[in-house]
């Protein structure tokens, strides 16, 4: 009898639901009405004015359209800034986060989902022009919640001069942890002291259980429809990608620079290292360091253990809708991140700041032009990317409390460079992080 | 003899050494605020000027706004201290010339305040300045700091001390308390006033956590905020660019301080007197 | 002695409005608000309550990290006030010295009060960064910042560093204070006298010692935000994360705001101790003096 009655109300369903959804498409909107909408992104310096650039040339198209664009500080405080806006009845229509946002914000009750959006306008978002990881990283349960924008995965970058005095290979940069430790100690006994670094973030310890096909949370990554409630990164893939990264540092190899984006890189830029793990957008940046010292620079794949089958997750971010706006704003702020995934913004967006185009015609037409004959190490990026496997694992770990398990690895991190076991450290990180997930599941229902 | 001029040369010595020491960190902030981003990323570090002093300059002042933010941070400077100043004003002068009901329980009040600082009560506090609509206003940077239990302590002391003759001759003139107010008793008041507002300015200029958390737009930021913005973790640190940042950041406190030092030492006395 | 006053049955109520209202709006109800968010779990997003009773109490005061944070803000302040009015002490005795060029010196020795917290933590990120950090080559070790070992006594350094000039300033007011004839007596006396110079001065600075080591406990606890926020972030793994930036990522970064309230009222009875302590430094100068 229940049966019967749940059959009944999941045909009644299914027969009422496409009414519902055309009865939400046939939204009447005036398309030329002039509408202003806010737009708040996290990209600082030179890109600041990059995306202004871009937002000038979608109004210039769309003159009854205006965009108030702000720059609101990193990734973390224009979440907050949104938070707070939100609760305040004035949040923008469109903002940026971080890839690892994603599952907060579908729970958020804030956001409109992009393919909701994209569906009550009946326009047709072209998803199958977009690379498959960019795309199925913000994929949840088969619909697009936000449009990618920025994205990059970390790149190996070393120095050619200085692997042709230690006598390596300047054409063929090291693939497997093992490879990288060899040339580490050969460096280092051509008098480089400390000849490999990056930066402490969890993002290369994340990229890493990637590439091994390991998951990071449970419940099929975080995408299982379910919210995940526990993690798993304290499993073997994390051990190995640890106990190789600290082995290097006790050994003398790896130089610890300590968090943030800029002294790993300083150190790259002086010659103090000769190989780098960052963000493929450091394409640019790191180039023209070494060149001002005239030395040539390599880019490879970031390392894995030897066999290892997986691939790398997109990194970056993407653009966000919130609810509780006009149809028109909605139109409006769809009509802009649209136009910022497309191809003209997006080879603008790639040749200024070294990340990567989401869609496979923007690509196409750089490959035409020629620029990656000039920007070789570009093509390492797009190839790793591209080489990767799709599985629930390459797509992406999704977790609502993710940045709090980022702080919670890299503290963890931080303690087995001072001496605690990579087991325990982690062992630890993961009790810590699965509290944490207990009570955000709680709450967020 | 000899040894009194050696102990006075021993003295000028250990003075200049910890002049030296304590301007340390500022002379190597001022050397690299002139070098480019490949002398600055040299490594031993190069510790001589370098040759981009200007363009860093440029960029610090371009990269985050920070003319705005400065012309930010005056006006909620001078914001606090106008409304600070004239409400305790008005405060101390009921508090010291007015025999009313419930004086002391007002005044109890008042001190409690002091358990109050910001961080005690900041996770309601924001919300009260959301659901007024002064996130990002300078009215939420502003009003919130009006009310001030120190500068009305130290006001109520210098009233204390104005001769009850004045008060007596004003009544028998025929002075309402708002003319007396004016006319004896501000004129009096002006130096105090002059050590709040100096206090008050490096105090107010000088916040961060608020600011950081009730701003949102670059329009509205703040200069202290703009140093962490300059050393936004998603670019890259040129020191040289941060480091211009951070000395056109200092020049308006050190001016204040350096044009108006008395006023700062007598502003401390009262503070230690309150 | 007792002020003639003013009649004036309303006026001192008038003029009493504008502080009270400021007061009841942004100071006490937020309070007593943030006292009663305590008690509740807070959705992160929009805002929805839930009574929870001491749960938010019972979970900070169980976790491991939070109790570190509670002792690392003790030792952090005690050694900053240490230090810092240890230090400032002995340049206020150099500068009270009759020798030329005093005010220049004083002038010069005090004037990194005027610098925000901010600026203090920008300019030791810059000396101690593990890349390129002037003070990292000439003290021939990187990690300074690295270690949580040591990036906790650049915190300390840099806190201390920036509020010398404050501490400076109290104690050559009070050190001018000191009856010249006490002090004179003792340094005609000679040598075995050192003894009664220092037990004299300390006598007449004890107050000024209360009074700072007051003032600087706050500093220690509450504005060395901005110096943590803009030099360490409260690491490396959280060695030098003290109450207040505790607070601020639990309720800005990770918005468990009922925590974050909890935590507040925690730095609350901390201010209420102090506070008490301030009075009772209060009444050891009216004895001394």
């Amino acid at each position: 009898m229940e049966k019967l009655k749940m059959i009944v109300i999941a045909m009644l369903i299914t027969v009422i639901l496409p009414f519902a959804v055309f009865a939400g498409g046939s939204v009447d909107v005036d398309e030329s009405a002039t509408v202003s909408i806010e737009f708040w992104h996290a990209m600082s310096g030179a890109r600041v004015d990059l995306i202004q650039g871009i937002v000038d040339k979608f109004m210039a198209e769309n003159p009854n359209i205006k965009v108030d664009v702000q720059y609101t500080g990193s990734y973390n405080d224009t979440l907050n800034k949104v938070k707070s806006a939100y609760k305040a009845g004035n949040a923008p229509d469109v903002f940026h986060s971080y890839e690892i946002g994603t599952l907060g914000l579908i729970n958020s009750g804030i956001i409109s989902p992009l393919d909701e959006i994209a569906k009550k306008f009946k326009r047709k978002i072209p998803w199958d022009d977009f690379f498959t990881p960019v795309q199925s990283y913000y994929k949840y349960q088969g619909e697009h919640y936000s449009m990618p924008f920025n994205s990059s995965t970390p790149l190996i970058f070393y120095n050619k001069t200085f692997f042709k005095k230690a006598g390596l290979d300047v054409d063929n940069p090291p693939k497997t942890y093992e490879d990288i430790r060899a040339a580490a100690v050969k460096l280092k006994a051509a008098g480089y002291e400390n000849p490999v670094t990056w930066n402490l973030h969890s993002w290369y310890f994340e990229q890493m259980i990637c590439l091994q096909d390991e998951p990071f949370v449970n419940d099929k990554n975080g995408r299982s429809g379910k919210l995940p409630t526990e993690v798993v990164f304290n499993g073997e893939a994390g051990q190995n990608v640890l106990n190789w990264w600290i082995g290097m540092e006790k050994d003398g190899l790896f130089l610890d620079v300590g968090p943030g984006w800029s002294n790993h890189r300083a150190a790259f830029g002086s010659g103090e290292v000769a190989i780098v793990m960052s963000s493929s957008s450091d394409v640019n940046r790191l180039t023209a360091a070494l060149e001002e010292k005239g030395w040539g620079m390599g880019t490879g794949y970031i390392p894995r253990p030897e066999g290892a089958k997986g691939g790398v997750a997109i990194g970056g971010g993407s653009l966000w809708m919130t609810n509780n706006h006009t149809s028109e704003e909605e139109l409006a702020a769809l009509k802009l991140i649209t136009y910022i995934s497309e191809d003209e913004s997006q080879i603008a967006w790639h040749k200024g700041t070294g990340y990567f185009p989401v869609r496979k015609t923007a690509m196409d037409q750089l490959k035409s032009e020629g620029w990656f004959d000039e920007n070789p190490n570009y093509l390492t990026a797009f190839n790793q990317l591209l080489d990767s496997p799709e599985t629930l694992n390459t797509s992406g770990g999704l977790l609502g409390i993710f940045p709090e398990a980022r702080e919670l690895i890299q503290s963890a991190i931080q303690e087995m460079y001072t001496g605690k076991p990579v087991k325990q450290a982690l062992d630890e990180a993961a009790a810590k992080a699965n509290a944490s997930i207990a009570e955000w599941n709680e709450v967020i229902q | 003899m000899r040894q009194t001029k050696n102990k006075i040369m021993g003295i000028h010595l250990l003075l200049i050494m910890s002049v030296l020491i304590i301007s340390l960190p500022v002379i190597l902030a001022l050397i690299i605020s002139t070098q480019t981003e490949a002398q600055v990323m040299s490594y031993p570090p190069g510790l001589i000027p370098g040759t981009n002093m200007v363009n860093n300059y440029i960029a610090a002042w371009n990269g985050v706004n920070l003319g705005r933010m400065i012309i930010n941070s005056t006006i909620i400077a001078f914001g606090v201290i106008f409304g600070k100043v004239t409400m305790s004003l008005l405060a101390a002068f009921a508090f010291t010339h007015f025999e009313f009901k419930g004086r002391n329980f007002l005044f109890g009040a008042i001190l409690v305040t002091l358990l109050l600082p910001v961080p005690v009560r900041i996770v309601a506090l924001f919300d009260v300045i959301r659901s007024m609509h002064w996130i990002d206003t300078y009215a939420g940077l502003i009003i919130p700091f009006w009310a001030s239990a120190t500068s009305i302590f130290i006001l109520i002391q210098r009233f204390k001390t104005v001769p009850s003759e004045l008060i007596d001759a004003s009544k028998m003139d025929g002075c309402t308390p708002m003319q007396y107010f004016f006319k004896v008793l501000l004129p009096l008041t002006r130096s105090t006033i002059g050590a709040l507002v100096v206090i008050n300015f490096i105090y107010i200029w000088n916040q961060y956590l608020w600011p950081l958390m009730a701003t949102n737009s670059k329009e509205m930021r703040v200069v202290q905020v703009g140093i962490k913005m300059l050393m936004s973790t998603e670019s890259t640190n040129n020191w040289g660019v941060i480091m211009a940042g951070v000395i056109i950041t200092m020049i308006p406190p050190l001016f204040v301080f350096v044009v108006m030092q008395e006023s700062f030492m007598k502003g401390f006395a009262l503070q230690s007197e309150k | 002695m007792k002020q003639s006053t003013f009649d004036n049955k309303y006026l001192p109520y008038i003029l009493l409005i504008p502080t009270f209202f400021i007061l009841v709006v942004f100071l006490f109800y937020p309070a007593i608000e943030t006292f009663r968010l305590s008690f509740f779990k807070i959705h992160p997003w929009t805002g929805a309550e839930k009574f929870a009773g001491f749960y938010n109490f019972v979970k900070i005061f169980t976790n491991r990290d939070y109790l570190r944070s509670f002792i690392l803000s003790a030792f952090f302040a005690l050694i900053v006030i240490a230090a810092g009015l240890f230090l400032s002490l002995l340049i206020a005795l150099l500068l009270n010295q009759k020798i030329k060029g005093m005010r220049f010196y004083r002038s010069l020795l005090i004037w990194p009060y005027a610098l925000s917290p901010a600026i203090a933590g920008a300019l030791f990120n810059f000396l101690f960064n593990p890349a390129n950090g002037v003070l990292c080559y000439f003290t021939g070790f990187r990690t300074w910042l690295t270690n949580g070992n040591t990036a906790i006594i650049v915190v300390i350094i840099a806190a201390v560093w920036k509020n010398l000039g404050y501490n400076i300033i109290f104690y050559l007011t009070s050190l001018r204070n000191v009856p010249g004839a006490a002090l004179e007596s003792a340094s005609i006396d000679g040598a075995g006298s050192v003894k009664k110079f220092i037990y004299i001065t300390f006598a007449f600075l004890s107050p000024t010692t209360f009074f700072l080591f007051v003032m600087n406990t706050i500093y220690a606890y509450f504005a060395s935000f901005g110096l943590i926020d803009v030099l360490t972030e409260g690491g490396p793994s959280g060695s030098t994360k003290i109450l207040i930036y505790y607070l601020y990522k639990d309720f800005f970064v990770h918005s468990k705001i009922g925590y974050a309230a909890a935590e507040s009222l925690v730095l609350f009875s901390l201010v209420v101790g102090v506070t008490a302590l301030q009075f009772r430094t209060a009444g050891k100068k009216v004895h001394y003096q």
